[in-house]
């Protein structure tokens, strides 16, 4: 009996080892598994913990800055996406303030002679001391007599009378003197600088101090400076010709003054180059 | 006593042939229109680029009070880059038209100054410019051509 018993129990013994094996077995592939489930878990909710981090921070800067009121930094692009033209009452709060280029803009009666802020020979050496227009308080230099005006655009060309005779460093000097001191007058206005319009091939052939690759250089200075000053900049693509000259059509005999139709063509590219409100 | 008479017959004679020719002139100078008269001595002479500036924006050339002129005109060059101009005008009497006589002296000298250094290419122009008076009429002429353009206007102030 006892060795039925014992035989009995072996048996047991057997099925039980085989059972346990299985269990044991069994246990250890859920507990892979469940390691398995763990540790992807974790490295999820790590990422999950890194992104929500990375926002987090973003957001509370971004809170700091609205409760601080500060700007929030966003590179500033000086260039403008051509779009239709605008109506012409959009330049009745514009100035335009220059040097016989655009002085011409006026007598062509392209813009209202009251909003040209220019004279015949202008130069960043004389625009800060030269009194060129007619105010309350008598004869004053360009940017006295915008204390006069409320402009909500102002349109600067200057450097063609410099650009032959005054080192590039100094123009941009000034230029960037010049723009602070209009930006404190009037902080709300939209500033656009414009570039200098080239010159004709036969002007920039007879007098190399005007060659177009100079007056392009020169350009290039006025976006970098756009860009700097977070004011906008327009080019002059629309007066140069396939090789970068001005067209001769457009040209005086001077090859570098300009007739009314290169105006016309400067007043549509500025009516499509206008800041979106 | 012979030649007395002949004196005073002399005498009387120059005295109405003067009354006659200043009625006369007086009358012809009268009836310029100074308009019409800039208008077509532009279109007859080689300026370049000009425009007829507003007798709002002559001010800001000329300086002048508006209670001295009775008529006036004014071109100059558009694109400016030339010194090229013509003005004409007419006052109401000898006083008024010697301060607008004075008005052109300077905006010539303000001119010379302005292109002296910023196109001396062009100065010829203004030391060859002619400032002329017919009564109480003043022209000033900046061009290239300035002898023509007397020329020519003096078809209009004979």
């Amino acid at each position: 009996m006892k060795k039925r018993f014992t035989k009995r129990s072996g048996i047991y013994d057997e099925v039980n080892k085989k059972w346990v094996i299985i269990l044991l077995g069994l246990i250890t592939f859920i507990f892979i598994i469940f390691t398995i489930i763990s540790i992807n878990y974790a490295v999820n909710q790590v990422e999950k913990d890194n992104f929500i981090g990375q926002n987090s921070s973003e957001s509370s800067s971004s809170d700091i800055s609205n409760s601080d009121n500060l700007p929030i930094e966003v590179s500033f692009i000086p260039t403008i996406t051509e779009h239709d033209p605008v109506e012409y009452s959009y330049f009745t709060d514009a100035y335009f303030i220059g040097d016989s280029i655009t002085v011409g803009l006026g007598n062509y009666s392209i813009i209202n002679q009251s909003n040209i802020v220019a004279d015949i020979g202008l130069n960043l050496q004389t625009i800060d001391t030269k009194k060129i227009i007619n105010s309350p308080e008598g004869l004053v230099t360009a940017l006295k007599s915008l204390q006069f005006k409320d402009p909500k655009k102002i349109y600067i060309m200057l450097g063609s009378n410099g650009i032959s005779w005054q080192p590039s460093a100094v123009m941009v000097d000034k230029y960037s003197s010049f723009i602070d001191q209009i930006k404190a007058q009037h902080p709300l206005a939209d500033i656009y600088i414009s570039a200098i319009p080239p010159v004709t091939n036969a002007k920039q052939k007879s007098d190399a101090r005007f060659a177009n690759s100079k007056i392009d250089e020169y350009n290039l200075t006025l976006l970098e400076i756009a860009k700097e000053k977070k004011v906008y900049y327009l080019n002059s693509s629309i007066l140069k010709d396939e090789y970068g000259n001005l067209i001769d059509l457009y040209a005086e005999k001077d090859g570098m003054h300009m007739k009314k139709e290169a105006y016309q063509a400067l007043f549509e590219y500025y009516s499509r180059h206008t800041k979106k409100d | 006593m012979k030649t007395r008479i002949n004196y005073c017959q002399v005498l009387f004679f120059i005295i109405i042939i003067l009354i006659f020719s200043s009625c006369n002139n007086k009358k012809y100078l009268s009836d310029i229109d100074v308009k019409k008269t800039s208008e077509e001595v532009i279109a007859n002479s080689l300026f370049p680029s000009m425009i007829d500036v507003d007798i709002g924006n002559i001010e800001k050339y000329y300086e002048i009070e508006s209670s001295n002129i009775e008529d006036v005109s004014l071109y100059i060059n558009a694109s400016g880059g030339f010194p090229d101009e013509l003005f004409i005008s007419k006052s109401e009497d000898k006083e008024k038209a010697d301060i607008i006589h004075k008005n052109i002296e300077k905006r010539k000298e303000i001119l010379i100054e302005t292109f002296r250094d910023y196109q001396p290419d062009e100065m010829y122009k203004l030391e060859e410019s002619q400032i002329l008076r017919y009564g109480n009429y003043n022209i000033f002429i900046v061009s290239e051509n300035s002898d023509e353009v007397v020329k020519e206007i003096k078809k209009y102030f004979k």
